[in-house]
């Protein structure tokens, strides 16, 4: 029923396939429809933490669906392709997410329990009292994660109009899906952003699957092509030098104390039914690297020896022409196909969504609430859903205008800034006696000197990422400022402020 | 089944015996043992039809991976600290 055919210009469904993305799509509006029905109250808690019910299997594919982007399907392929074996550093930087949850998810976990948050910026404002704090932070977040929007909907325009063989143009499906994403998430809120995810997480999890079989069963893993590998890029089979070995380590702290800051992934700590569900979720977590991005790293590797030659942009195509090749060479795989678009697909949109949500309850429940502090619960949700819409507008438009950068280059600039957030929540929840002035300073200090590099002249000193040299200086700066000006904690409960 | 396979060796008694710090900083700290500093130059040798320092450092993810999934299954109450630690 469907057919797929391998084009130069990368994998091209056939109408049966693209039937079945169209179907997937829409059941996402059903699913979206069934998060509206099941709102239990008109309340901030309700639309942004699904009224904190969500219990193991929820929690789980939420959480990975949400870690795991277009970037990854489709970034993290190209890098691989680009770079070999040496890109095995993102399994590790993957798994070192994790790592800094432990930092600080359970003690947050149980304040926001106590003090009932609902953003990043609900515990700044409650732990620091400041705030310039809150709204730096806030403002670092919103930045971070619209970038995060900007390119997983870049990502997500470019694989439809390669797999539909440019019968749906680049412009038309984001301006489709970004539409189909605002209707169900404005409907249900956090609930139907998490049950979508369920759907988005088992497909990931089902296509990763076949190519792992396609992988290992049919090619026979990467020792099978291990002589054209070594024909096609003898350098890759060299271990790194100090130069790039200081940058793995980089990019796995870059990973440790910047992804584990998206909001929208604290959001979903909140949202957790209790502790224990919230801990077992975060050790399957541990693992998924083993299963999701060593795959796409082999995937990528593999595609040295068997498409070689690709160049650039046209690199960041090489998980389609990968899957086309495979689905030409087992036919019986003929449904990985559609099955692996469908997962980049969901991989991105879970994305998009969950930090689209999350930017709308930072405008309401942090800046708005800041202006207006008698607002209701309804108001709050109203404004939200607002900011959504806006937002949503602004990033299509950005979208369609930035549409020629690499993917690669606009994911690292998200998570320098990011990064700098790292002390506040991580410093500030295990150290009584830190203050909001050091804090604050600390993360000026960070952007700065991080901006400064990236843009500067060399981009990433000695191999070590311009965030990472931020968040040195951010962690100096609030010692110094800290030292200078101790006087305790200046925090007050929520109830005070 | 994890936790309870480390409850019968022992492994956890050691592990909340460490000072709350070390606990904090591990999973930052064991990040440097995922990358193959060690190997220099093409040994020849193959595992798998992989190069020694690949295995080596997809055996170090998987590593950090259980020591991560460790410290959270035994360690959780050491990160959260107590109810003092947040009034």
């Amino acid at each position: 029923m469907m057919s797929e055919t391998k084009q130069d210009a990368g994998y091209e469904l056939g109408t049966g396939g693209l039937v079945f993305i169209a179907l997937y799509v829409l059941s996402l509006l059903l699913i979206g429809w069934l998060g509206h029905r099941a709102k239990r109250a008109n309340t901030l808690e309700d639309h942004y933490l699904g009224g904190r019910t969500f219990g193991f299997g929820v929690l789980f594919l939420t959480l990975y669906a949400t870690q795991y982007s277009g970037n990854s399907f489709m970034g993290f392929v190209g890098k691989a392709y680009r770079g070999g074996f040496p890109f095995l550093s993102a399994v590790v930087a993957m798994m070192a997410v994790v790592g800094g949850y432990f930092l600080f998810a359970p003690r947050l976990y149980r304040l926001s329990r106590r003090r009932r948050y609902v953003t990043l910026g609900d515990y700044i404002q409650d732990r620091f009292s400041s705030r310039w704090l809150t709204v730096c932070i806030v403002a670092l977040g919103i930045f971070g994660l619209g970038n995060y929007v900007l390119t997983n909907l870049l990502a997500l325009g470019t694989l439809a109009e390669v797999v539909s063989g440019e019968q749906v143009s680049f412009n038309v499906a984001v301006l489709l899906l970004a539409a189909v994403m605002l209707v169900y998430e404005t409907m249900g809120g956090m609930r139907s952003v998490a049950w979508t995810d369920v759907t988005q997480g088992v497909i990931l999890l089902l296509s990763l699957g076949l190519v792992a079989f396609a992988l290992f069963f049919h090619l026979g893993g990467p020792a099978s092509v291990a002589g054209e590998l070594e024909a096609a890029r003898p350098d890759i089979w060299l271990p790194p030098d100090l130069n790039q070995n200081i940058t793995w380590l980089s990019t796995a702290l870059l990973f440790f104390f910047g992804i584990s800051m998206y909001p929208h992934a604290i959001q979903r700590i909140y949202a957790s039914r209790d502790e224990n569900t919230l801990r077992r979720s975060l050790q399957v977590m541990a693992f998924m690297p083993l299963v999701t991005t060593l795959i796409l790293v082999l995937l990528g590797v593999m595609a040295i020896a068997i498409l070689p030659g690709l160049k650039g942009a046209e690199s960041d195509k090489t998980t389609l022409l990968m899957v086309g090749r495979l689905v030409e060479e087992v036919p019986a795989l003929v449904i990985m196909g559609p099955l692996l678009v469908a997962a980049v697909i969901a991989a991105t949109m879970s994305t998009i969504d969950s930090a689209l949500l999350a930017i709308s309850s930072m405008v309401s429940n942090d800046l708005y609430r800041m202006v207006r502090p008698d607002a209701s619960s309804a108001r709050l949700t109203g404004i939200g859903k607002m900011t959504s819409i806006v937002v949503m507008a602004l990033v299509v438009i950005l979208t369609i205008l930035l549409q020629d950068q690499t993917i690669w280059t606009l994911l690292k600039i998200k998570l320098e800034i990011l990064a700098q957030v790292a002390p506040a929540v991580m410093l500030g929840l295990q150290w009584r006696a830190l203050s909001a002035r050091a804090v604050l300073a600390g993360v000026i200090t960070g952007v700065a000197v991080a901006v400064t590099i990236m843009f500067g002249h060399e981009g990433k000193p000695y191999g070590i990422h311009a965030g990472i040299w931020g968040l040195a200086a951010n962690v100096l700066m609030l010692l110094l400022v800290q030292v200078s000006t101790c006087r305790g904690r200046t925090g007050t409960p929520l109830e005070d402020r | 089944m994890l936790t309870s396979a480390l409850v019968s060796t022992g492994i956890i008694r050691f592990v909340c015996r460490v000072p709350r710090l070390l606990v904090l900083v591990l999973p930052v700290f064991c990040l440097a043992f995922s990358v193959p500093w060690f190997f220099t130059g093409d040994s020849g040798v193959r595992f798998l039809g992989l190069p020694s320092w690949v295995v080596y450092a997809l055996c170090a993810a998987a590593v950090y991976a259980l020591v991560v999934a460790v410290l959270i299954g035994c360690c959780w109450n050491v990160s959260a600290g107590t109810e003092e630690d947040d009034e």
